[in-house]
């Protein structure tokens, strides 16, 4: 996560210090909060929905933390992953609620997210459009997209979160990128 | 067109995001605190910086295994499952859910996954066949209880200043039913990790558990179909569904919500649902597609409370009793709450020790409540 070999060694050895004693975990929590809470705010659009994935986030990483094996790149890519996982739960559970309703509700909340101002209502509506039409995607594809344009995370470590290589990871994105496209077709044809 | 695509995908991961509510991040770290000091007893076996993922997953196997196998083999182990776990006769109890809610001896709720339930000093509470002593902490994970009995951090066996006279006494037996304690003081919860509450809203002066006048608003009881909460009686047996009738009132330092409502023949649960908004009025709650604070089985025989994040400006709560297939058989009216919080030069106790409890009001002044119309 960190480019600075002492930030990453440091961030190493917080980690290490979490699995022994886990309230170390508060401090990987804080740095990282912002981070995750604004790709799950980016994904879903809605305040609520993003703390609740944010909080699965985090919760699920403290159990599991036992099972995370240091790799270059370090925890964040490994947190952000959870993070994707969590995110594609979400939609599954949605689409399993109701596709129909659950499209309208999530464009709703589409909406209503940040008061920006008026001239920003035209972008904030294709943003919106272009997230709907994701939810239509395989979860691969939805977790790559996600991961690489959404997460603030450069290449290589959104590559690292979807745990493939650099290239796999650029083949997968082009490939989802086309899917997307396709389904905003579909989805201006309905 | 690709290039197109990946333009605006570019947008979105540019747009603005706003930070996370402090309170919601506060709540967060509290919560997972409680959960590190839970998980850190339950598996103290973990070996730091240990390389072999396969060998922690097969020990984690392995561990799991021998669990399952004493689960089966010793009937009062730590952890027991629970087929719905259900807080019952909560005192003085925090429940934190997993989106970093907080419920104060919330009655009846129907625990959800990665509930933590933290019995505060003098407090108790029972869910399912365990009871829960002060000090012991609950969690719920993957539909199952475990339950750490471990005295609180600075608080002295056998009581503390802080405990109210009119205290539950303690129950002697984990397992065994006990009597059921009546809730009628509730002490204040020092949660770890933030500052003792200065006011003690929450206390109640003894009261009785059930009206004893005619001319006293009915309390909520556990039984599935109680008398109308205000209609008279008629001779003949209507047919129109009775609504739960939700009331509901801010308390300050901290802000919280208080809460209850009365029963509805034939619902086998109820949905409390909340909408909130830091600017401007709150949406209208919604069911199921709106945030459900919690299901509960009946309603609180004595109101609970849940803490509102700061900034909110209003709060909108409805009831939404449930049959036992889970379709609607009821709604209660909307009840909008507007948060504002005292001037500082205002005593931080809003309701002292000697007045009378807050419930004790009929209708809230903060309360309004708005004709649901479906």
């Amino acid at each position: 996560m960190d480019e600075h070999p002492d930030a990453e060694r440091d961030e190493r050895v917080l980690v290490e210090q979490a699995r022994v004693d886990p309230s170390a975990f508060a401090e990987l929590y804080r740095r990282y909060l912002p981070r995750v809470y604004a790709f799950a705010y980016r994904r879903t659009g809605a305040a609520e929905v993003a703390e609740d994935i944010t909080s699965a986030t985090f919760e699920r990483a403290l159990r599991n933390l036992g099972a995370f094996s240091w790799r270059p790149g370090g925890f964040g890519p490994w947190l952000f992953r959870i993070a994707a996982n969590e995110l594609v739960d979400h939609y599954r559970r949605s689409v399993r609620a109701g596709s129909p309703r659950a499209e309208d509700a999530a464009r709703r909340l589409q909406a209503q997210a940040a008061p920006d101002p008026a001239d920003e209502v035209g972008a904030r509506d294709a943003v919106a459009g272009l997230l709907a039409a994701m939810d239509e995607l395989s979860p691969r594809y939805q977790q790559a997209l996600a991961l690489r344009y959404l997460s603030g995370l450069t290449p290589d470590e959104a590559a690292r979160a979807l745990g493939t290589s650099k290239a796999t990871m650029a083949v997968v994105v082009h490939r989802a990128t086309r899917a997307l496209r396709r389904a905003l077709t579909v989805a201006d044809e309905r | 067109m690709n290039d197109d695509i990946r333009r605006r995908l570019e947008d979105a991961g540019r747009q603005p995001v706003p930070g996370p509510d402090p309170a919601f991040a506060d709540a967060l770290e509290a919560r997972l605190l409680a959960v590190a000091g839970t998980t850190q007893q339950a598996e103290p076996s973990s070996r730091p910086g240990r390389p072999g993922r396969r060998l922690v997953l097969g020990g984690s196997l392995l561990a799991g295994a021998v669990g399952i196998a004493l689960l089966f083999a010793v009937a009062s182990g730590p952890a027991r499952p629970v087929v719905a776990p259900e807080l019952s006769v909560p005192v003085n109890v925090e429940v934190a859910l997993a989106d970093g809610t907080v419920l104060e001896d919330p009655d009846g709720l129907r625990l959800p996954e990665g509930s933590v339930v933290r019995v505060g000093p003098g407090g108790s509470a029972r869910i399912g066949d365990t009871v829960l002593a002060p000090g012991d902490v609950a969690t719920v994970e993957h539909g199952r209880l475990h339950v750490e009995h471990d005295p609180p951090v600075g608080v002295v066996p056998g009581g503390t200043p802080t405990r109210s006279p009119h205290a539950t006494p303690t129950p002697t037996s984990r397992t065994s039913p006990s009597p059921r304690p009546t809730p009628t003081a509730t002490a204040p919860l020092v949660p770890s990790g933030s500052p003792a509450p200065t006011a003690t809203p929450a206390v109640t002066p003894t009261r009785p558990p059930l009206p004893s006048s005619p001319a006293q608003t009915p309390l909520p009881t556990r039984t599935q179909v109680p008398p109308p909460p205000t209609a008279s009686p008629t001779p003949s047996p209507t047919p129109t569904i009775i609504r739960p009738r939700l009331r509901a009132r801010v308390l300050y330092a901290p802000t919280r919500i208080r809460v209850t409502w009365t029963a509805t023949p034939d619902a086998a649960s109820y949905a409390l649902v909340v909408s909130r908004s830091r600017l401007g009025p709150a949406p209208r709650p919604r069911y199921p597609d709106g945030r459900i604070l919690g299901v509960f089985s009946y309603p609180p025989a004595t109101a609970f409370r849940f803490r509102v994040p700061d900034g909110v400006v209003e709060v909108r709560l409805m009831v939404v009793a449930l049959r036992a297939d889970g379709t609607v058989l009821a709604r209660s009216r909307i009840v909008t709450l507007a948060i504002t919080p005292p001037a500082p030069a205002v005593s931080a106790t809003p309701v002292s020790p000697t007045s009378p409890a807050p419930s004790a009001s009929p209708v809230p002044p903060s309360a309004s409540p708005v004709p649901s119309g479906g």
